[in-house]
């Protein structure tokens, strides 16, 4: 056995130097074949040096393979909640920022506050919008698993937002940032319960692994990070922003997000089809 | 094993009856590769040999135009492993397949009839 693991290593270092490119998910697949056929042999009397080398002998050689997997179309397929969450995104952006700078302001508003606040809603609109396309990727998989093309679609939006919400984030937070050293207090967050620290981290992180999907189990693994740095976000940011006149708007993106991704983490236990099934 | 040798099919001849034929595999259970191609040995009596690897291509393929879906299961030992099913589209497609190959192989059997009369 641990000449065939040792073999299997091998053969896997070999294909990702050939094509780094290679998903780890066809090479899973391509491995439990070869080990099956290197089981047979085995069955079979055949001593495990030979048997390795007939199933390698017999999967084929490696440059014809990677010619062929290079003809299979990887094309990103039309997958219908994109356009309506990138609509509302918009919208949900356009209407806070008119309704910031807009608004009639006490006193103490600022062009440095108005920035931070529409900056930061916008950054928010854009991660719920990750979470809501998330609820309908799990909802659409439910009753029918997305075409292979249409999953890449979802992973290149969802991307395209994160770096949406990101961006305005990361500008908004350091507005916030200027806003503190010039005025001494920090508009929105309650320093003394968890601090601004945390919420970037949390952030930083949810972005981090936000970026790298590029197959739906990454998908999974970015929402239970995003759950995390949500639930600081809350816990963070609960107390000011129900005592801001815009609360309920702004605790309703939070618990979408909230919910969304904790729903999307959970998705990855959830067969696909199941509803569909079901009906059936 | 059959006691037969193995008939080498072409190239073109594989790349044309490899869809319905996997399709038609899947249409009876879900499977995985190394079962699909086992099946395939069993029916033609192991006479069509494929080169194995070569599957794996074309069941990618066949999952990006919506014909199969799969699920990858964990394994006790080595890495998950990938399940296909045949989805509607793709129970369409072997139907489709079925009447036009039968119309091919009705019209190659009485063209060859024709020959030895």
């Amino acid at each position: 056995m641990l000449e065939i693991d040792q073999a299997m290593i091998q053969w896997r270092s070999d294909w990702r130097a050939r094509v780094p490119s290679m998903n780890e998910e066809v090479l899973d697949e391509m491995e439990c074949h070869l080990r099956d056929s290197i089981l047979l042999k085995l069955r079979d009397g055949i001593d495990s040096t030979t048997a390795i080398e007939e199933a390698m002998a017999e999967f084929g050689s490696t440059t014809e393979l990677v010619d062929e997997f290079e003809q299979v179309p990887l094309e990103t397929v039309p997958w219908w909640p994109v356009k309506p969450v990138r609509t509302l995104l918009l919208c949900v952006g356009l209407a806070a920022i008119v309704l910031i700078t807009q608004a009639p302001h006490d006193g103490n508003s600022s062009l440095l506050i108005r920035g931070h606040v529409g900056l930061v809603a916008f950054g928010y609109a854009a991660a719920a919008g990750v979470g809501i396309l998330s609820l309908l990727f799990l909802g659409c998989r439910l009753v029918s698993d997305p075409l292979p093309g249409q999953k890449r679609t979802f992973c290149g939006s969802s991307q395209l937002l994160c770096r949406i919400a990101a961006i305005a984030l990361l500008v908004g937070v350091a507005l916030g940032v200027v806003l503190l050293f010039a005025s001494g207090s920090a508009y929105a967050w309650m320093t003394s319960r968890n601090g601004a620290v945390i919420i970037v981290l949390g952030w930083a992180l949810f972005m981090s692994t936000r970026f790298r999907v590029e197959q739906i189990r990454d998908v999974h693994l970015s929402s239970l990070a995003g759950l995390a740095a949500n639930i600081t976000v809350v816990y963070g940011c609960y107390g000011p922003v129900m005592a801001h006149p815009a609360s309920v708007v702004g605790m309703a993106i939070m618990l979408t997000i909230l919910i969304s991704h904790a729903v999307m983490a959970l998705s990855a236990f959830a067969p696909a089809n199941c509803l569909s099934e079901w009906m059936d | 094993m059959s006691s037969q040798k193995a008939i080498r099919i072409t190239k073109d001849l594989v790349a044309a009856s490899s869809v319905p034929l996997i399709l038609a595999i899947l249409a009876e259970e879900e499977n995985y590769g190394y079962a699909i191609l086992k099946r395939v040995r069993e029916l033609s009596g192991g006479q069509v040999a494929w080169s194995e690897g070569m599957l794996y291509p074309l069941l990618h393929r066949l999952e990006e135009r919506g014909l199969i879906r799969s699920r990858s299961v964990r394994s006790k030992s080595g890495p998950p492993r990938k399940f296909y099913a045949l989805n509607r589209k793709g129970q369409q497609h072997l139907d489709s397949a079925r009447v036009q190959w039968r119309l091919i192989n009705n019209t190659l059997e009485r063209a060859w009839m024709l020959g030895h009369a």
